[in-house]
């Protein structure tokens, strides 16, 4: 069983090595951003002329898109939903009816081999980076944090990997989902806290925040690794990304059983 | 000059009544547009709830320079993007053929053919947000700013248009597999914020690169602080219509060459 889904994996890595400069390069930029983030706030703290803003003091803010371009780099799944819709459009869902592979393990298992090739290259930058910005890091995580924080991004890209999957999977009801798919994805930009710190919104906006599942794809993870949250709440909150993951696997699974069955395969 | 006007009006009406054949489609973008403006305008009024300026700028001067980024990228998306990314379908399906055997310059038929009109939306969304920043700012600018405004926008339009171009047709040439639109998002990164906060050792350092090497922090703040704050950078709109010029010219130069070495896949 694991054999099977072993060479899937291995396949995928190489197969996500062939065009390896190209994924240097756009590796590298990928981290651009977060200088004019860091210049934009240092401005921002700099025009408040206060050493704290809704609890984040300016070095506190630089840490928290640090951490959170971490969760982001799990939880992000570009061309997941996308290739889904191609193929259901396309029928090459049909090798999956046929061969005994289930789809959704396949995509996952592409999706580990594309995020731990993408992994080994951003190693250094993410590391030239966190060096760079040692003096506004928290210092290292006490072992109970820091395995809390690796759960969590463990989660963030289960999912991730699920949510992003069950809006691909509604291509099997609706022929064009892309205009949707934009709209998710700026929903999800702002409430999983990769625009901005959730405790810097207004509080009823705050209050959605908090009960959607979008904010343990950046924030929580980052809220874990920067000390916002501890002991029992910390925890609390883990559990609760368990049970949303479990929410969106049960989604995705009755989604695509579902679809499926709609499903009308010609030919071949 | 008449044939290429004629020519001209033909891609406008083709396209819209193309994209507008999908007027459900063409709506959703349009809204996503709207979402992802609204989006970047609550983040600046949640900035702003928590300090008066950023670098000097007040939020009703922010909204100046935000809403002419928007309105010089989305005249860039709308009428250059498209055909950056049509470059490299077109070599690879040997269709650039056809478009070179016309009797027509092939940079125009190349790079102005097709237009995304939902996208054309943003320059409205950015000219709300000038006109929504203006009145804040209890300002009305005379004939002269305007025309002048208009003058920059145009000259960074070209600007913007010239590096995209050389970026989408030397792709071509290195088989280069990054989209066009990634390019894109990180040339015009730099621009959605006031030069000012590019401060400090390291900051100044890459202020000077991006007005002098690549004036991508001069071609929106200079016609948005003529507009915000009714003051002139001249020597910012010296570099911006130098920097279209060359830019353009440069970009000519390389277009020509780059197709000198396509040697078909058609015929």
């Amino acid at each position: 069983m694991m054999g099977k889904y072993g060479t899937i994996l291995r396949t995928s890595i190489s197969e996500r090595l062939i065009y390896r400069t190209d994924f240097f390069v756009s590796t590298a930029l990928r981290f651009a951003p977060i200088i004019t983030t860091i210049l934009l706030w240092r401005a921002v703290f700099a025009g408040a002329g206060r050493a704290e803003l809704a609890s984040y003091t300016y070095h506190d803010i630089v840490a928290y898109y640090l951490f959170s371009t971490l969760g982001r780099a799990f939880s992000s799944m570009p061309g997941l939903a996308t290739g889904i819709t191609r193929d259901v459009r396309q029928g090459q869902i049909q090798r999956f009816l046929l061969q005994p592979v289930d789809y959704l393990t396949y995509l996952l298992m592409y999706r580990v081999a594309h995020k731990l090739v993408y992994y080994m290259v951003a190693f250094v930058p993410f590391v030239i980076l966190f060096s760079l910005c040692r003096s506004v890091l928290p210092g290292w995580p006490e072992p109970e944090r820091l395995i809390a924080g690796l759960l969590s991004l463990l989660l963030a890209f289960l999912l991730g990997f699920h949510i992003e999957a069950s809006l691909g999977l509604l291509s099997f009801w609706f022929l064009e989902i892309t205009g949707f798919l934009y709209i998710m994805m700026g929903v999800n930009y702002f409430f999983s806290g990769h625009m901005i710190p959730l405790d810097l919104l207004p509080s009823l906006v705050r209050q959605i925040a908090d009960v959607l599942p979008f904010r343990y794809l950046a924030y929580f993870p980052a809220a874990v690794f920067l000390g916002k949250v501890s002991g029992a709440e910390m925890w609390r909150g883990l559990l609760t990304q368990t049970l949303w993951v479990g929410v969106w696997v049960v989604c995705s699974r009755a989604l695509l059983a579902r679809g499926l069955r709609r499903y009308a395969a010609y030919g071949g | 000059m008449r044939r290429y006007a004629r020519l001209y009006k033909a891609f406008l009406k083709y396209t819209l009544m193309e994209q507008m054949s999908f007027r459900g489609n063409f709506l959703i973008h349009v809204l996503v547009e709207l979402l992802w403006f609204g989006l970047l305008l609550l983040f600046y009024d949640i900035v702003f709830a928590h300090t008066r300026v950023i670098a000097g700028w007040s939020h009703a001067e922010y909204l100046v320079l935000l809403g002419t980024f928007y309105v010089v990228t989305g005249l860039v998306e709308a009428f250059v993007m498209p055909n950056c990314a049509e470059l490299s379908e077109l070599v690879r399906t040997g269709k650039l053929d056809f478009a070179l055997t016309k009797p027509v310059d092939e940079q125009f038929i190349l790079t102005v053919r097709k237009i995304d009109w939902p996208t054309l939306s943003n320059v409205a969304y950015g000219l709300a947000a000038v006109a929504f920043g203006l009145r804040a700012l209890g300002w009305v600018p005379d004939v002269r700013d305007v025309l002048l405004y208009l003058t920059l926008i145009a000259s960074g339009f070209v600007f913007f248009y010239s590096v995209m171009i050389t970026l989408a047709v030397t792709a071509v040439h290195l088989v280069r597999n990054q989209s066009v639109y990634e390019q894109w998002f990180y040339v015009i990164m730099f621009a959605r914020y006031p030069p000012d906060i590019f401060s400090g050792e390291w900051g100044s350092i890459l202020r000077k690169c991006l007005t002098y090497l690549f004036p991508v922090l001069v071609v929106v703040s200079v016609p948005a602080k003529l507009l915000a704050r009714a003051a002139l950078d001249v020597r910012g709109a010296a570099i911006a219509l130098f920097a279209a010029v060359v830019g353009f010219a440069a970009s000519r130069w390389i277009f020509r060459r780059t197709l000198r070495s396509y040697r078909g896949a058609s015929a």
